[in-house]
This record gives C-alpha cells, structure tokens and sequence, in this order.
C-alpha cells in the first residue's frame, strides 16, 4: 500500500511541477491570435489594439491571424486544430463559438468545445427602428405588429443563426408580435437597409457607428438589453423595464478563449495578462470611443460560469425556433 | 466658398512635408507590391496595415490611401503586360492585353495611368462638393432597385463578348451558376460545397479571376512554345496627340459612370469597370475597335475604376459603412487610431477628411509623376526569362490568394479556375461574361429574394419604387429598341442590300 501512495504523491507533486513549469515558461514561443472574422470591423479592432499590449507582457511575438468563413466557424475550428499549450488563443464572440455550430453543418464543435478566459469588453444590443416606423415606445411596437389587418414587421439581421436573429426571435416569441426574419450578409447592408426605410426593426449592438447614428436621428431606439440603462443612453429604457418581454437582457462581447485542455496555470496566466491589458490607459481609451462599454476583468471561474449561462441562453432559444443545422 | 476653404485646409495638411513623405511611400510601395502578379490592393492593404501602426493618424491614414492607389495602378501593369488581373482590373486586362499583344505595352500603359488621373481627379471634385450628401445615395437604393440595376448590367455581356453572342450568354450564365456556390443567405443552406469547408462562403472573386485569367493565360503560353515575351521590350510611352484626345473622352465617361457606382454597396469599382465599358462599347467614336485592344477600352475602366474607388469613400467617411472589403480595412485602420468613421467625422476631425481628400489628389499626381519616368523598369522584371518568371507569377498567385483568407485551400481553388480557364481557352470560349454573371448573379439573387421577401411575395414592389420602376423602363425601352433594330438589319440583309455585320446585342 504504502510505496502506491508514495508513488501516486510523487506523481502528483511531479505534475503540478511540470504544471508550474510550465506556467513559467509561458509564453515559450510566438502567441497566434485567431481572428474568426474578415480584417476591419470592431471586433477585428479589439484583436489589433490588445496585440501590441500583449507583445509587451508576454514579452514574445503576438500575431494576429484572420480566418474568416462560415459565422466564423472556419476560424475556431483552426484554432482547435492547434496545440492546447496557450500558444494559441482565439479572439471570438458568442456568435463564433456558440451559435455558429448550431446552424452551420460543416463546424464540428460546439460552444463547449473552447474555454472563455475572459471578456473583453460588452456591447449591449439596441432595438433599433429605421427612421420613419411610427413606434414611439416598445409597446407601440408590439402593438404596431399585432393590429387586424398588418403584415407584420420585419427584423434584420446578419444572417441565419446570427445573434440578431435570435434575439429577434426571442422577442417575437416573447411579445408574441407578428415578425419576419430577413437575413443580410453582414451588418454594414443590414444598417443601411434599416436607416433606408427597406426593413422595420433589427437589434443592433451598440458600437461602431451607432451611437452616432442615433444621435443624428438616422435610427432610432426604443429599447436597450441592458439591465440598467446605459449612462451614454439615460433616455432610452432596458428592455425589461418597458415589461413587454420579461427580463430581457443580450450583450455581444469579444472574449480571449483558450482550447480547454490548456493547462490551469497557463489560463491563469493569459486571465492576468488579458486582465493588465484591460486596466490600461489605450485599451480603456479604445473601448469608450468605440462606443461599447467596459467589461470588469473576470476571474477564470466567473468566465466559466458566465460562459455556460450564454451557452445555455442560445441554445435553448436555438431550440424553440427548431433552428436547423444546414 | 467653404468648399475652397475647406480645400485649402486639407491642402496645407496634405502638402505638409511629414504627410507628403508618407503619401509618396504608401504610392511607391503600393505600386510595387501591386505590380506582383496576383498580389491587388486587398492583399497588399492587408500586408501593409501593421506598418501603419507607429505612424500619426493622419500620416497613417494618408500613406493607407497611398497604398491603395499605389496598388490599384500596380495592379494594372500585371494586367496590362501579362493578363494578370486582381478585382480592380479585371475589365482593363481586355483590351490592355490585346495591345500589349500588338506591341503597344507602352500606350496601353500610359492609358490607365492618365485615365486613372482623370477618374480620381473628378472623384475628388465630387467627393469635395457633395460628401455629406452622396452619403444618402446609398439610402434611396432598396432591394428592388438593386434588382433592376442588376439586370442592366446583365445587359453588359452583348458588350463585353468577343465571338459569338451565344457563348457569351453561354459564359455568363456559368458564371452565375458558379456564383451560386456557398452558403444561401435566406436560408443558411449551403449550395454546391461538396461539404468543403473553404467555400462554404462562395468562391473568392480573385481565386476564379488569377485562375481563369491569369495562371490560365501561362498554362497558354507555355503550351504555345513561343519564345515571345509578354510585351515587345521597346516601350513608347508617350502618345501622339491624336492617340492622346482618344483618351479624354472615354476617361471622363469612366470618371462619370464610376463617380456614381462607387457610391453603392456590393461591387463598386468591379462594377463599374463593366459599366463603363459597355459604355465605350456603346457611345465612342471606335467602338468597332472595341475588344481587340483600343484605347477606349483601357480608358474608360481605368477611370471608371479609380473614380469608384474613390467615392466608395464617401459611405464610409459620411454614414461609417463600409461598402467593400477594402474599405472594411480603411475603416479597421480609422478604428484602430481611435476614429469612428459615421455621420460626424466630417464635422469632428475635418483635418483629417479634408487632408485625406486632398491627398488622395497628391497621390494621383505622384503616381502620374513616379510612373511615367519609372515604367520601364518596373517593367524590366518581365523581362525575367520565362521558366524563372513564370515559376515566380505562380509564387506570387498563391500569396495572393492565401493572404486573403490566410487560408490554404483557397489557393487550390485557384488552381482549380486555372485548369478550368485554360480548357476555356482551349475551346475558344471567353472568360470575361462569366466574370460579369458570377458578379452580378448573387448580387441579383439576393436582392431579389429579399425584396420578394419585404413584399411577402408581391411583384408590385418592382413598379412602386421610382428607381426600380424607372430602370426597367429604360431597360424594356432599350431591349426594344435592340430587337427592332435587330429586325430591320435581318431584313435588309435578307433583301441583299448588304449583310448584316453585327450581331445586334
């Protein structure tokens, strides 16, 4: 009995030693950011202003590497293609590892598959309206799409299985409201279209160029997804409070993943240097012009929590609306 | 007089010693990255945009737009000298490598380059007048509309077809099967991927366009065993003066045609190159010549081209919408320097937009400038024999295409297109309708779809809207006026008069 125990002890001891070693020597070699998504847009931006900030903590060559495709999937399924050392991460939202995989047939993964070591900064989403929609609050709204005789509203997204359209179709579900999903090939056209009078309604993440939109009447919002209301938007009330949908709440926000058979220790590292990242001076700077809000750094335990409760969210609504695996 | 003033402002930026350095170094390093064959101004953007960090906002910005017309012009030379072409070039490789077959490298040369002049300089008189408002263009254009636009470029293929009009159609309409390829938009069901993951989003526009063009012109040449060199090593460049006023008025109906596509999302600059040759095709003066290398037909895509180029600005820099993916990566560069392009840029940093304006102007001056001396040694590195050039055009086509995606499989797509185009060569068929259908076709598709979609399934939509009510008129009117004309040329040649000679379109 006794040298088992020796041996399994020393075994033990052997490998938090190697862990820590490990842990030690990380980073070893150059770090490879995946970037599921085309160069440009916002959260592109965010992989390009971490970059530097992470070069100078790791004091090691960090490259960020865009492999955009299929909702991204193509991306994260690169990035499980490599060694789960922590040299590799993965710079992705939601839309990329959660809902991708249920709609595209060709991702074989699921939201599960990837390990969130943190978020970066959130984005609350907007209810949106082109500029002419006779809806003054969300409950005109509803009503608007559930008078005798309408067609209905039409919501857009950027694409099937998008968060857009299953936020949309969280609250036609919710609202009961009469709504047509129309997809679009990204956001730019979907915006265009919303501020051109084509589509009635889309929920649009608060960033980039839509406060400015807003701010100069091009859209309007009647509602945010936030659970208070925004200070940059005292006006505008959450979701939850206008009491048509229950408790409301979405926020799209890019988040550093690791594969998760990294090694404790090693994620442990990437949270506190992601973590430095945040407090600093550039990246604060950086988040509040591009309009999006900044997250508080999470512990590895908080992200795992917080990362099973949007896998959980999605999923089910992916459920309800019998979205398909095409 | 504000314009003037505002002008002058984005002058004295422009012209500032520190922002004129970077705007020579964005046009010389473009023109040589852009002059590899199959590196265009998507790559190159992409390649370059790291350099750019360290680098003042304006300065950066400035030295970015430097890079693209820098590579837009390099991009052109491949094009011209070897068939080569990148998305801005695909309709001026026509009639620039048709002359370049007949010894006038040199002319065809200096026609982009002044045509290009031509085009960005009445973008920037249209971009300095009316940016804030030729923001909302884009706005007026609904599904509908795009519909009926749409199939007045299909209209385009009787144009740009050499041969027979069948093929042609034939052509077009493989394109738009090919365009089919990827994931459909309404649905989410991908179409034609074999399961391949790497087309799950459609097949890239520069795979199909260095395949079918490009690495199929080679596979061409070495077939022919000809010891010819792409282009005859003596270059004329200067024009004679009657060859230089058939320039003018082809560039500044590109400038026009291009001015205005370059405001609408989807294809712009591609767009309007096929746009303004038809153009040509159908209003110059040479239009017989059309096709098989006249100046018209390098002159008026040039400054079709360029003058797209440049307003495909204007969406970005007035509503912050980026209408390509070149300028998606403008807009990645203004976000990385702490501008967000939308309705207040203009307003917020006018240094910045009326410096950029006025350096895009520069810019053009410096590449007429750089160029006109330098062509002959860019050129010189055709002069590279064929079994070490070719094996390094190869090289560069497969850079070309990862860089895009930094995705492999991409490149054995394009090696796909070139074993494809090379069997198009080999049956006499041409590529160049298939580029317009396989543009235009999912363009047409998804706004039709969508537009059906809004109307929940009511035609009606197409005869509402003004534009799209317009456009098909003026589309009914003109195919009734082809097939009537048709007609009448059948009779008379019938009745021995003479034969007809064209193929009505």
């Amino acid at each position: 009995m006794k040298p088992v125990w020796i041996a399994l002890v020393a075994l033990a001891a052997g490998c938090a030693s190697i862990a820590t070693v490990a842990a030690q020597s990380f980073p070893a070699h150059k770090v490879t950011i995946t970037a599921p998504f085309p160069p440009g847009g916002p959260s592109d931006a965010t992989a390009r202003v971490i970059q530097p900030e992470l070069e100078r903590i790791f004091k090691q060559t960090v490259i960020v590497e865009n492999v955009p495709g299929a909702s991204g999937s193509v991306g994260v399924q690169k990035f499980l293609d490599q060694p789960a050392d922590g040299h590799a991460l993965l710079l992705g939202t939601a839309d990329n590892t959660v809902l991708a995989p249920l709609s595209v047939a060709s991702a074989r993964y699921d939201g599960s598959s990837v390990r969130l070591v943190t978020l970066l900064n959130r984005s609350y989403f907007i209810l949106a309206t082109r500029p002419g929609l006779k809806a003054g609050s969300v409950a005109d709204l509803v009503a608007l799409a559930k008078a005798p005789g309408s067609k209905g509203l039409t919501f857009a997204s950027w694409g099937i299985g998008s968060m857009p359209h299953l936020i949309g179709e969280d609250f036609r579900l919710r609202t009961g409201a009469s709504m047509l999903h129309v997809p679009y090939r990204g956001m730019a056209p979907m915006v265009v279209d919303l501020m051109g009078e084509t589509v009635d309604i889309a929920f649009l993440p608060l960033a980039g160029n839509v406060p400015e939109l807003l701010a100069s009447n091009q859209i309007k919002a009647l509602a945010v997804t936030s659970a208070q209301r925004l200070d940059t938007l005292k006006a505008v009330p959450t979701l939850t409070e206008t009491g048509t949908a229950g408790n409301f709440e979405y926020s799209i926000w890019p988040g550093v993943f690791v594969s998760p058979k990294t090694p404790d220790a090693v994620a442990g590292t990437i949270n506190a240097a992601v973590a430095e990242v945040m407090k600093g001076a550039a990246f604060r700077k950086f988040v509040v012009e591009s309009g999006s809000v900044i997250a508080e750094p999470m512990s590895l335990a908080e992200a795992a929590t917080f990362y099973k409760a949007e896998i959980d969210k999605f999923q089910g609504i992916a459920k309800q609306i019998q979205l398909q695996k095409q | 007089m504000e314009i003037l003033q505002n002008l002058a402002l984005g002058f004295s930026h422009a012209l500032s010693f520190e922002n004129l350095l970077f705007c020579a170094i964005g046009c010389v390093v473009g023109t040589v990255i852009g002059l590899l064959p199959g590196l265009g101004p998507l790559a190159t953007i992409s390649l370059l945009l790291p350099l750019t960090y360290s680098i003042p906002t304006s300065g950066a910005l400035i030295m970015l737009a430097g890079i693209y017309y820098g590579a837009q012009y390099g991009d052109s030379v491949s094009a011209i000298t070897m068939k080569i072409p990148h998305a801005s070039s695909i309709v001026t490789c026509i009639d620039g490598y048709q002359m370049t077959l007949k010894g006038k490298t040199g002319l065809a040369l200096f026609t982009a380059g002044v045509s290009s002049f031509i085009g960005g300089t009445v973008s920037i008189v249209v971009l300095a007048w009316l940016a804030p408002q030729l923001g909302r263009v884009a706005l007026l254009f609904g599904p509908a509309d795009y519909v009926a636009l749409m199939l007045f470029g299909f209209v385009c293929v009787s144009v740009i077809t050499t041969g027979s009009l069948l093929n042609g159609l034939a052509m077009c309409l493989i394109g738009v099967l090919l365009g089919q390829v990827g994931t459909d938009v309404e649905t989410g069901v991908p179409r034609f991927t074999f399961g391949l993951h790497s087309i799950a989003d459609g097949i890239g526009l520069v795979s199909l366009a260095l395949g079918c063009f490009g690495i199929a012109e080679i596979a061409k040449n070495i077939d022919a065993r000809e010891t010819r060199t792409p282009f005859s090593g003596r270059i004329d460049l200067i024009p004679t003066w009657p060859e230089f006023k058939r320039i003018v008025p082809s560039a500044l109906r590109g400038s026009a045609v291009g001015s205005f596509l370059g405001l609408l999302p989807g294809g712009g600059p591609v767009i309007a190159q096929f746009a303004a040759y038809a153009v040509e095709k159908k209003f110059s003066r040479y239009r017989d010549q059309i096709g098989d290398g006249s100046i018209e037909g390098v002159a008026g895509p040039s400054g079709a081209d360029e003058a797209a180029a440049r307003t495909s600005f204007i969406p970005l820099m007035s509503i912050g919408i980026p209408e390509n993916a070149v300028m998606a990566l403008m807009m990645s560069a203004f976000i990385i320097k702490g501008i967000q392009p939308g309705p207040n840029m203009i307003a917020k940093h006018p240094d910045l937009f009326w410096g950029l304006v006025a350096s895009m102007w520069v810019g053009n001056v410096f590449l007429l400038v750089l160029n006109v001396p330098l062509v002959r040694y860019w050129l010189s590195i055709f002069k590279i024999p064929y079994d070490v050039l070719f094996p390094s055009i190869l090289f560069f086509c497969c850079i070309g295409t990862f860089s895009i995606n930094n995705n492999i499989d991409d490149v054995y797509v394009t090696a796909a297109f070139g074993l494809i185009g090379y069997l198009f060569i080999k049956i006499k068929l041409d590529a160049a309708p298939l580029m317009l259908g396989f543009v235009l076709g999912p363009m047409l598709e998804e706004n039709f779809r969508r537009a059906m979609l809004i109307s929940r399934g009511s035609f009606d939509v197409f005869v509402e809207r003004p534009i799209s009510a317009t456009l098909l008129s003026i589309l009914a009117l003109f195919l009734a006026w082809q097939v009537v004309g048709a007609m009448l040329r059948a009779r008379r040649g019938r009745s021995g008069e003479r034969p007809a000679d064209t193929v009505a379109p």
